[in-house]
Formats: structure tokens, C-alpha cells, sequence
């Protein structure tokens, strides 16, 4: 069972790492489709719990994909999760990184970044629809994530305080309404 | 070639333990993502490269998959000391991470019994979905797309965000698609 699960992580997170274009913020709607709906691993709320850790842990937000490995399978569901999140995207990294040296920047590369410029925005905006809906199940989520949005688009607030503040604000409104 | 008071000055050329060290703080300060910092390491810091350079080569990270600052640390790491330069730049940069998301994850699963701390993070979860929405807006602000890329990036949005198609058909269809597109617009 632990050894299907780290099977599965291996290979599951290293396609999912090859196909983050726009980095980690790009892959919650297939992180959402794998854990939730094809392997039953969590629910919507337990997915959109570790998503937000993920993203108030220190370090690149890739590390969710070690967070779920934590999870499913301890210390080394996390080494296998973080290594198949990083070895295949790094060698790629490296191979770019020598061609580069090697070539300089050839004319085809501008049209590799201005084709996939829209796909990596079109990518996050979409993780952002998924992940509102695998989170807000009320009134007070809808406006945490309005909210958050126009904060961080409109002023340079560390995003990470209106993060904390809406954990408060859940927290005190469950307290004053523990039916609701 | 270089501009500013550091043209003639000669660029400083980090050890393995100052690739180490120096990604480890960024590791370490990298709450809510780590792209800042590295700027602030690489260029304002340590003046391993300059605001041009690095943009230059941040241009190129975040292009390829992948998460963008270990794959900085791959490019940066392998031209000062090829794969012992990267292997170490990312291993300092992912050192301190991997150990608080450890510790997260262990606070997480003994509290997580108490409604209460999964009601608290599921409101900082709602909050997280409009922090990724705003870094999408931010993106498109700064890419100033032009209508067919524009129409790129909606028949994306649309194919992964509200059809759920997987991952892999829609970046292997428009992936190729897109850069075609380009490519053959660009030619004069």
C-alpha cells in the first residue's frame, strides 16, 4: 500500500513538475484533479487546507507537493515527493542553462517565451478558480478571497498578513456561531 | 556591457558555502514564495549578477516548468561551479523549507482534530486562492498580451479552470500551438 503510494507520488509529481509552466501557482487544477478526483487521497477542504500551507510555509511554494507527501506517506513520502517535484525540472533546468552558455539566446527562444507567456497566465488564473472553489463554502470565504485579491493587486501588503488575518476572522466567526 | 558604479569592478565569484548559505536565507525568509528574495540575494546583496542579468536570466526560469527559484539555483549554481554549484545552491535553497513543512505538517495533522485550526486554515486557504489570482493578474499586467495571446490565454483558463481537462492535453495542445503561432508571427 505505502510502496503504491510512493509509486504513484514519483511518477505523478514528476509529470506534474514538467507540466508547471508559471511555477507552482500553475498546477493546483491537476493537483486537484489527481488528489481528488482520480485517487481519493483527501477531500476538497483537506486539498485546499494543504494548498494554502503550502503557500505559508517558507520556501518555493513547490513545496505543497512535499506537504503531501508528508502526509501520505511520512518522512519519506516527503523525500520522494520533493525529489520527483525537482530532479526531472532541474536537469531540464541544467540542459537550458548550457545551451544557453553555449548558444547564447537563439531566436527561437523569444517565441518559446511569447508562446507560452498566455499558457503559464491562463494556467495560474485557472488554479485560482479551482482552488476558490475547493475553499469557499460560505459568504466569509468568498469575500477572504475577494478581499485577499484586491489587497494584493492594489497595494503591497505582505499577502501573507492577509492570510493570517482571515484565519483569525474564520476562527472568531465560528466562535460567535458554532452552528453556522 | 555592465551599467553603474560596478562596471569596471570585477563580479564577485561565490564558493560552493556561499551558494549554500546564501540560498539557505533565501530558503529561510521565503514565506508566501521566494522570487523576491532571490532578487534581493543575487543582485542588491551579493552582486553576483546585475538588475539586467539577472532579469535576463530569470526571463529564462520562469519559462521552463517547473518551480522558478530551484531552477535559478540550477543555471546560477552550474556557471560557477557546474553540477556540484547547482547540486549545492538547491539543496541550501530547500534545506530549511523541508524541515518547517515537517514541522507544519505535524502541527497540522495533532491540531487539525480541533475544528477550530481546520476552520482557521480553511479560511487562510480561501484567502490563498485570491493570492493566486492576483500573482495571474500581476502576470498578465507585466506581459502586456496582444489579442491572439490574449485568446491563448483564455482557452486555456477555460480548458483546465472550468473544463477540468488534465494537465498534460491541454499544455501538450496549446503549448505547441502558442509557440507556433509566435514563431510564425515573429518572422518578418
Amino acid at each position: 500500500m505505502k510502496g503504491d503510494i510512493l509509486l504513484r507520488m514519483a511518477i505523478d509529481f514528476s509529470i506534474l513538475s514538467l507540466l508547471a509552466i508559471g511555477g507552482a501557482n500553475a498546477i493546483a487544477p491537476e493537483m486537484h484533479r489527481q488528489l481528488v478526483d482520480v485517487l481519493h487521497w483527501m477531500d476538497d477542504s483537506e486539498f485546499a487546507n494543504l494548498f494554502a500551507l503550502g503557500q505559508v510555509a517558507p520556501g518555493p511554494n513547490i513545496m505543497v507537493l512535499s506537504l503531501v507527501g508528508w502526509k501520505m506517506a511520512g518522512g519519506v513520502g516527503l523525500i520522494v515527493a520533493t525529489l520527483a517535484a525537482l530532479v526531472p525540472t532541474c536537469a531540464l533546468a541544467w540542459i537550458t542553462g548550457r545551451l544557453v552558455a553555449r548558444y547564447g539566446r537563439a531566436a527561437w527562444f523569444d517565441s518559446v517565451k511569447a508562446g507560452l507567456t498566455p499558457i503559464a497566465i491562463g494556467l495560474v488564473l485557472a488554479s485560482s478558480l479551482v482552488m476558490a472553489r475547493a475553499a469557499d463554502h460560505d459568504v466569509l470565504g468568498y469575500v477572504a478571497t475577494v478581499a485577499t485579491a484586491a489587497l494584493v493587486i492594489f497595494t503591497s501588503v505582505n499577502p501573507i498578513l492577509a492570510l493570517g488575518a482571515f484565519a483569525a476572522v474564520a476562527a472568531l466567526a465560528m466562535q460567535v456561531s458554532p452552528g453556522a | 556591457m555592465h551599467k553603474g558604479a560596478t562596471a569596471d569592478a570585477p563580479r564577485p565569484v561565490p564558493s560552493l558555502l556561499d551558494l549554500f548559505l546564501g540560498w539557505g536565507k533565501v530558503g529561510l525568509m521565503g514565506f508566501g514564495g521566494v522570487t523576491p528574495w532571490a532578487h534581493r540575494l543575487v543582485v542588491e546583496e551579493r552582486g553576483w549578477l546585475d538588475a539586467r542579468e539577472y532579469s535576463a536570466l530569470l526571463g529564462i526560469c520562469q519559462f521552463l516548468p517547473g518551480p522558478n527559484t530551484p531552477n535559478l539555483c540550477v543555471v546560477l549554481g552550474q556557471r560557477y561551479h557546474g553540477l556540484a554549484g547547482a547540486i549545492v545552491s538547491v539543496l541550501g535553497l530547500m534545506a530549511a523549507p523541508l524541515l518547517a513543512v515537517m514541522a507544519i505538517g505535524a502541527a497540522y495533522d495533532y491540531l487539525s482534530g480541533a475544528s477550530v485550526v481546520r476552520i482557521a486554515v480553511g479560511g487562510a486557504a480561501s484567502a490563498a486562492a485570491g493570492l493566486v489570482f492576483a500573482a495571474g493578474v500581476k502576470m498578465a499586467r507585466g506581459a502586456r498580451l496582444d489579442p491572439v495571446q490574449a485568446g491563448i490565454c483564455a482557452a486555456v483558463f477555460i480548458a483546465v479552470g472550468v473544463l477540468r481537462l488534465p494537465l498534460l492535453w491541454a499544455v501538450g495542445i496549446f503549448g505547441p500551438l502558442s509557440i507556433a503561432v509566435m514563431h510564425y508571427r515573429r518572422k518578418p
